[in-house]
């Protein structure tokens, strides 16, 4: 029984860096937990790392591009977790981004139906001056 | 307007095209040359309609 008891409080002591492998989220990096073995590669939302994590008591997040473990302190982390929720855009979003959009395609081709238009016209006046002179030297 | 034309972009639903059309195209919206550059970073002068 007590042998047991003992076996629990040394638990919580165990680090991340005792395992090989470190799980972390792949979509914010985040410090997931530390695993005997590696995750699976067609998981979606979870990777491993056998980068061991560095001495701190920082928030970790894993950033693949570099490959090594980035500390946060708990206020960037708040704020990067914050502006990576903000950053989901929903459909209030996508409407106004489409009818922006719309607006500028209708507009661009508002303007250069103007400038054909304009062209067109310029072409008509000169077909009638040339048929009017035509007309005229005819008379005559 | 600038507002949501910046949270657009930085959330990809607005390119850096898109935004260079609503400032051509679109001038009821508001934004500006100057708007351009901030929101996207790039120069405008080095825009082509």
């Amino acid at each position: 029984m007590e042998e047991n008891e003992e076996r629990l409080n040394l638990e919580p002591e165990a680090s991340p860096n005792d395992f090989p492998y470190r799980l972390y989220s792949k979509i914010n990096g985040a410090l997931i937990g530390a695993s005997m073995t590696p995750a699976d590669k067609d998981d979606p939302e979870v990777a491993s790392t056998s980068v061991p994590l560095p001495d701190g008591e920082l928030n970790y997040a894993f950033d693949e591009s570099i490959n090594l473990w980035r500390g946060y302190t708990n206020e960037e982390w708040f704020n990067r977790l914050n502006e990576a929720a903000l950053s989901i855009p929903d459909n209030n979003d996508e409407w106004r981004a489409s009818i922006m959009t719309q607006m500028a395609v209708l507009n661009k081709q508002l303007v250069q139906l103007g400038l054909q238009n304009a062209k067109l016209t310029a072409r008509v006046t000169e077909l009638e001056k040339a048929l009017n002179n035509t007309k005229e030297s005819e008379t005559n | 307007m600038f507002d949501i034309c910046q949270d657009l972009y930085n959330k990809e639903l607005l390119s850096i095209e898109d935004i260079r059309d609503v400032v051509l195209y679109s001038p009821m919206f508001g934004l500006t040359k100057i708007d351009y550059e901030t929101i996207t970073g790039q120069p405008w002068n080095t825009v082509t309609p």
